[in-house]
């Protein structure tokens, strides 16, 4: 077992670094020497020095080491977060239904289904088969929602969707019917329980930025302190200059980009771009295809952002370390989801905050 | 292994026959062909029949079978209560925080205790290690409960009261906060405990029960297709034992329970568990009983999509309290519960 997993180690590292030498033109061997350098020093799995763009030459060693490993920071976390506590931001249904109750402000929630269960949150009914749900759509919903999974992730199987005639409409324009969406939804083999819930809209200056109608979120990374009080670190802006009903960056995958957050002045840096070569990400200062400037754009509402997560985070103790997506509306800052192994992609966190995390978890 | 468990089967066949005889009198040989047959046509385990009175001789068999396994309630409930919610009342934790921001009453949460994690609610700061938590456990109030957040049946709960500098169980097992700490972050099967409010007993009950645990009531919810919240059942634990805790856990506890009428809140007669002397208790009503069903009748609704919970209310001085919500709870031994479980399964069929 340990000479296989040996050989699986040799055979990725060799891989990696045939991309690295392909992405930046330098020989293999050095590559594969910085690769294993950062594996051993600072925790980072090959792989993810390819993605991150560590094993670029123009980065210097010091910055992979300023920054903290997916490794390292998920340990981090599990000493900062209880397991037995990952239904209450994971379970979305349980996460939502206590914002709401508590007063943090989150997307309304109309109601849940799924093949464990359903019901509408407006009539208190039971939404049990697909004439219930069609009745349900008909009765209790708004001309547009999201239906999304109660424990998803990286943004999957989100639909966001809108009345047309008898018909469901999704951001693609394709039609459904509620009673197949209905059969679809119990079929999963993936998630029992989906969220129905409002759809947010982006506030007009967001929106005139990115000229997409994708929810845009803005990460706010929170640490409660041993002394009480709460700390931000690593704070992104995710930009959906792709397509999808989400913003989420699934590893590059889906064509949208991130940007780093200055947490005090709430100003964007370079909008980051993965590499079609997988090899780390390009930066531009303004939005493909346009002259929109992002570098430098401040986020609007980001004092009230920032607000409410601060004071949303000790609502969630024992649990003392969140990644929070907030949506900036035309009504002002909204939760869209609370992670708890929160992290993202080329996320530098400064010299204070890699020392309070780990300090934090010690 | 299927030879093991069908010798593990035996064996339990004979403990059960063998205490059958002894508690009625009855012949070992007739008391297991019954278990048996109650086994194999209403789904309940051999200590099961035992524990819950179905090997009575004075029960007639049919009437037994009208009675609902554990087995049968759980597939029920199993069905009605999405798993991937278990969390919101399996982990107290979660429940405590979630029902005081719905400002359903529970038990005022002081803080949480554990390796896995702690936090006291006065100061707002996590609790990280031993003298973290000795320091919350020693400034705490006078009286307090400490209780696994994952924790069910009643195992693992202390009611303590501090004694100088001591903190004393109602079982009579002293601890120095420190050592309670030390205890409670090395606890092999549970990562952390909430630490809360001991509630009182009304005083009315505490005239009839006169015990310093805390009895509370198992009322069951269901919530129809149409929305509407049901109080099927009610029974009332009399805690009787001596112990820090009113659970029954199949009779081995010395508590009993007393079946109450749902739509008057008065003890009806009839004893799940019976303990010398319970009888007496008969005819008693339990105080506020109207606002005990409206609070849970609240909660059921609060609890949807989960369709069918086991309350555990306290009556207190202040008014009915919500001390635990239960979505895979055990069946009274009744005739009635039988017939209610299978309505929910009708209903939802």
């Amino acid at each position: 077992m340990r000479i296989g997993a040996a050989w699986a180690q040799l055979r990725e590292l060799a891989k990696v670094s045939a991309a690295a030498s392909r992405a930046y033109g330098v020989p293999r061997r050095d590559a594969a020497r910085l690769a294993r350098r950062l594996r051993l020093e600072a925790g980072y799995e090959y792989r993810e020095a390819l993605k991150e763009g560590l094993l670029s030459p123009d980065r210097s060693e010091e910055s992979p080491r300023a920054m903290v490993s997916r490794g390292v920071r998920r340990a981090a976390q599990q000493r900062l977060n209880p397991d037995a506590l990952d239904p209450f931001t994971e379970q979305k249904l349980i996460f939502y239904d206590y914002c709401l109750a508590a007063g943090v402000p989150v997307p309304e929630l109309y109601g849940a289904v799924g093949r464990s269960g359903g019901w509408s949150r407006v009539s208190g009914r039971v939404v049990g088969d697909r004439d219930a749900f069609a009745a349900f759509v008909e009765a209790d919903l708004p001309d547009e929602f999201v239906v999304k999974p109660a424990w998803g992730l990286l943004g999957l199987e989100i639909r966001a969707l809108a009345k047309d005639g008898g018909d469901l409409r999704d951001s693609d324009g394709a039609a459904i019917d509620p009673r197949q969406l209905y059969d679809r939804l119990v079929a999963s083999p993936d998630f029992d329980l989906y969220v129905v819930q409002e759809r947010l809209r982006n506030h007009p200056a967001v929106a005139a930025l990115v000229d997409s109608p994708t929810l845009q979120t803005v990460r706010l990374n929170t640490l409660v302190r041993r002394d009480g009080g709460v700390s931000l670190m690593g704070c992104m802006m995710k930009l959906a200059v792709g397509t999808g009903d989400a913003d989420n960056y699934r590893s590059g995958t889906t064509g949208n980009g991130l940007a780093d957050v200055d947490a005090e002045a709430g100003t964007l840096g370079p909008l980051m771009i993965p590499r079609p070569d997988g090899a780390g990400y390009a930066t531009t200062g303004v939005v493909p295809g346009s002259e929109r400037r992002i570098e430098g754009w401040r986020i609007p509402l980001f004092e009230e952002a920032r607000a409410l997560v601060v004071a949303a985070a000790p609502r969630f103790l024992p649990m003392r370390t969140l990644g929070w997506d907030i949506a900036i509306t035309p009504t002002g800052p909204a939760v869209v989801e609370a992670n708890n192994y929160w992290g993202m992609s080329f996320t530098p966190l400064d010299p204070a905050s890699r020392a309070l995390l780990l300090d934090e978890a010690s | 292994m299927r030879i093991a468990a069908a010798l593990s089967q035996v064996r339990e066949l004979a403990r059960t026959a063998a205490g059958a005889s002894e508690r009625y009198g009855a012949g070992r040989l007739q008391a297991a062909r019954r278990a048996r047959r109650l086994r194999l046509r209403g789904g309940f385990v051999y200590r099961e029949t035992l524990a819950t009175g179905l090997l009575d001789p004075a029960l007639d068999e049919a009437e037994a079978l009208r009675h609902v396994s554990e087995h049968e309630t759980t597939r029920l409930l199993d069905r009605l209560n999405p798993e991937s919610l278990a969390a919101l009342t399996a982990e107290k934790v979660i429940f405590y925080r979630w029902a005081a921001a719905h400002r359903l009453p529970v038990p005022e949460l002081y803080g949480v205790v554990g390796r896995d994690g702690g936090w006291s609610v006065a100061s707002g700061r996590p609790l990280v290690g031993e003298d973290d938590c000795a320091a919350f456990l020693a400034a705490g109030p006078d009286e307090a409960v400490v209780k696994p957040s994952d924790g069910h049946h009643g195992h693992g709960v202390r009611v303590l009261r501090r004694e100088g500098a001591e903190l004393v169980d109602l079982e009579g097992r002293r601890h120095s906060p420190a050592a309670l700490a030390r205890e409670l972050l090395a606890d092999p099967e549970h990562g952390m405990f909430v630490v809360q409010q001991r509630l009182r007993n009304n005083a009315a009950l505490q005239r009839v029960f006169r015990s310093e645990t805390l009895q509370t009531v198992r009322m069951t919810t269901f919530v129809t297709d149409e929305g509407e919240a049901r109080l099927l059942h009610a029974y009332m634990r009399v805690a009787l034992g001596g112990l820090n805790v009113d659970n029954i856990r199949g009779g081995a506890t010395g508590n009993a329970d007393a079946e109450v009428d749902v739509s008057t809140g008065a003890l009806n007669g009839s004893f799940g568990t019976p303990v010398p002397g319970i009888e007496a208790i008969a005819g008693e009503t339990l105080p506020d009983w109207e606002a005990a069903c409206e609070l849970v009748r609240r909660g059921a609704r609060l609890m949807m999509p989960q369709r069918s919970f086991g309350w555990d209310v306290a009556l207190t001085p202040h008014g009915p309290v919500l001390v635990e919500a239960n979505r895979g709870y055990d069946p009274f031994p009744s005739r009635g519960f039988g017939e209610l479980v299978r309505g929910m399964a009708r209903a939802t069929a």
